[in-house]
C-alpha cells in the first residue's frame, strides 16, 4: 500500500500541490484526472523521486518504480528503438538471453518490431509513444507512473493500450484527461483541480458527476 | 583494421607524432598530412563528415599568419587537417560504444568514459535542437537565416534547450536505474597480434617523425 500524507510542492513560491493526501492500494489502478495545469505531472514526478516534496510525506513507495513522461522526446535517449529498450534492462543487471527475450516480447506487444532498428528521433508521435513505454514496461516495475500514455496515439492505439494496461498486474497512477481510458482500465479516481484535490473515489462514481467535471475542466 | 583496438590506437599514435612535430617542420607535416587523406579517399567516408573540420582548422592558420611567419602558418594548417581528419575517421568507421569498451578494457577510470558518452550522446542533441529551432525560425519568418543581431537569442534559446532536455534525459536515466557507480560498461578482447601491430605503427610514427625532411 502507497501512502500520500500533507504533499505539498512548490515551484519557487508558487503553489503547484497543496495538501494532497491518497493511499493507493497495492495492485490498484487510480486515475489522476485534471485540466492543465493541475498538477498532474508534479504528482508523478514527486513519486517517481525526481522532485522532493516541499511538505508532506510517501510511505511504501516501491523503489522499482517506472515513470512514463508526458513527452516521449524526453524518455528515448538512445540511438534506436531496441538501444532505448535494452539500456534499462542492461542497467537492472540481467543477462544477455534474458535481455533479448524481454525486447522480443515487449517489440511484439507494442507492434514495434518492424521498428527495432529505426531511429527513435525519425518515429512518428505514437511510435515515439509505444516505445518509451515498450522501454518502462520491459523493466516490470512494481508501480507505474504514467503521465498521458493515449495522448497522440490513434484511435486503434488507444484501445489496444488499454486493454494491455487493464491486463498488467502492477500498482498504476495514470495522469490523464482521457476519461475513456480511466474508465477502461482503472478502477478510482482522484481529481486535482489548481493543485487540491476536488474529488476522489471509484471511477464510475466520478464520472456520473457531470458538473464536477465540468467545473474542474474535464468536459 | 576492422579492430576497434587497432583503430583507436593508430589515431592516438598519429595524433601524439603529429602534434609534438616541431613548430616548422613543414615536409613532415606534409606527409603525416597525406596519409589520413589518402586512408579517407580509399575507404570512401562521406564528405560530410569530414568536410566541417576544414573550417575551424582554416581560421586557426588564418589567425596564426598574423602572429608568426607563414611557414609555422603551413605548419599549423597540416597539422589541423592531419589530427581533424584522423579523428573524423575514427568516429566515422567507429561506434562510440566499441571505443568505450577498449578504453574499458585499457582499465580508464569510469567517470571519465561516462564523460565521454555523455559528450557524444550531448552533441547529437544539440543538433537536433539546433535543426528544430532553426526549422520554426524559418516557418515564422520565411528566411532561410538569421541576421547577426538575432543570433544571440537563437543560441541563447538553444543553450536552454539543451539544458532543459539534459536534464530531461539524465531524469529518463535514474528513472531507469542508472548510476554511474554501477552502471555496466561493454568491455572488448584485444589480441596480442593487435597490440603488435599498434606497436609497430607506434615505431613507424616515430621513424617518419625523426627522417630529416
Ligand atoms: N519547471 C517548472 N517551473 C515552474 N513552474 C512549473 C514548472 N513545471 C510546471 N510548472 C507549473 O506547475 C503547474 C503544474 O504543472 P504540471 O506540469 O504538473 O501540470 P499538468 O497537470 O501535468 O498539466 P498538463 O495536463 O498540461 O500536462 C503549472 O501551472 C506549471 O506552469
Ligand atoms: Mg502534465
Amino acid at each position: 500500500m502507497i501512502t500520500i500524507k500533507n504533499l505539498s510542492f512548490k515551484y519557487k513560491e508558487i503553489n503547484v500541490l497543496s495538501d494532497i493526501a491518497f493511499t493507493l492500494q497495492s495492485k490498484e489502478k487510480t486515475a489522476i484526472l485534471g485540466a492543465n495545469g493541475a498538477g498532474k505531472s508534479t504528482l508523478l514526478n514527486i513519486l517517481a523521486g525526481l522532485l522532493p516534496p516541499t511538505a508532506g510525506e510517501l510511505e511504501g513507495v516501491p523503489k522499482k518504480t517506472g515513470l512514463i513522461f508526458q513527452n516521449p522526446d524526453d524518455q528515448l535517449f538512445m540511438p534506436t528503438v531496441a538501444d532505448d529498450i535494452r539500456f534499462g534492462l542492461i542497467n537492472a543487471g540481467l543477462d544477455e538471453e534474458e535481455i533479448e527475450r524481454r525486447l522480443t516480447h515487449v517489440l511484439e506487444q507494442f507492434r514495434l518490431t518492424k521498428l527495432r532498428d529505426a531511429l527513435c528521433r525519425e518515429l512518428s508521435g505514437g511510435e515515439k509513444k509505444r516505445a518509451a513505454l515498450a522501454g518502462i514496461l520491459a523493466l516490470s516495475p512494481d508501480l507505474l507512473l504514467l503521465d498521458e500514455p493515449s495522448s497522440q496515439l490513434d484511435p486503434r492505439g488507444k484501445r489496444e493500450l488499454a486493454e494491455q494496461l487493464a491486463l498488467l498486474p502492477q500498482t498504476m497512477l495514470i495522469a490523464t484527461h482521457d476519461l475513456r481510458l480511466a474508465e477502461q482500465v482503472c478502477q478510482n479516481a482522484v481529481i486535482l483541480n489548481n493543485g487540491k484535490i476536488a474529488a476522489i473515489g471509484p471511477v464510475f462514481k466520478i464520472m456520473e458527476n457531470d458538473s464536477l467535471l465540468y467545473q474542474c475542466g474535464l468536459k | 583494421m576492422n579492430s576497434p583496438f587497432l583503430r583507436l590506437a593508430w589515431t592516438l599514435i598519429y595524433l601524439y607524432s603529429v602534434v609534438s612535430l616541431p613548430a616548422g617542420a613543414v615536409k613532415c607535416a606534409a606527409v603525416f598530412a597525406l596519409i589520413p587523406s589518402v586512408l579517407l579517399f580509399k575507404i570512401r567516408v562521406p564528405l560530410r563528415f569530414w568536410l566541417p573540420v576544414f573550417i575551424p582548422v582554416l581560421l586557426l592558420a588564418l589567425g596564426n599568419l598574423l602572429f608568426s611567419p607563414p611557414i609555422f602558418a603551413a605548419v599549423l594548417l597540416l597539422k589541423g587537417i592531419g589530427c581533424c581528419l584522423s579523428i573524423s575517421m575514427l568516429t566515422a568507421t567507429t561506434r562510440i560504444e566499441d571505443i568505450l569498451a577498449v578504453l574499458n578494457t585499457l582499465k580508464c577510470p569510469r567517470y571519465f568514459l561516462f564523460q565521454l558518452f555523455f559528450i557524444c550522446r550531448y552533441l547529437s542533441l544539440i543538433s537536433g535542437e539546433a535543426t528544430a529551432l532553426l526549422r520554426s525560425f524559418r516557418l515564422k519568418t520565411h528566411r532561410r537565416l538569421p541576421k547577426i543581431t538575432e543570433w544571440k537569442f537563437l543560441s541563447g534559446a538553444l543553450l536552454l534547450r539543451c539544458l532543459d532536455r539534459s536534464d530531461k534525459i539524465a531524469q529518463a536515466m535514474t528513472c531507469r536505474g542508472f548510476q554511474i557507480e554501477t552502471a555496466p560498461l561493454p568491455s572488448a578482447r584485444i589480441r596480442l597480434t593487435e597490440i603488435f601491430i599498434a606497436l609497430t605503427a607506434l615505431a613507424l610514427c616515430l621513424i617518419l617523425r625523426g627522417l630529416p625532411l
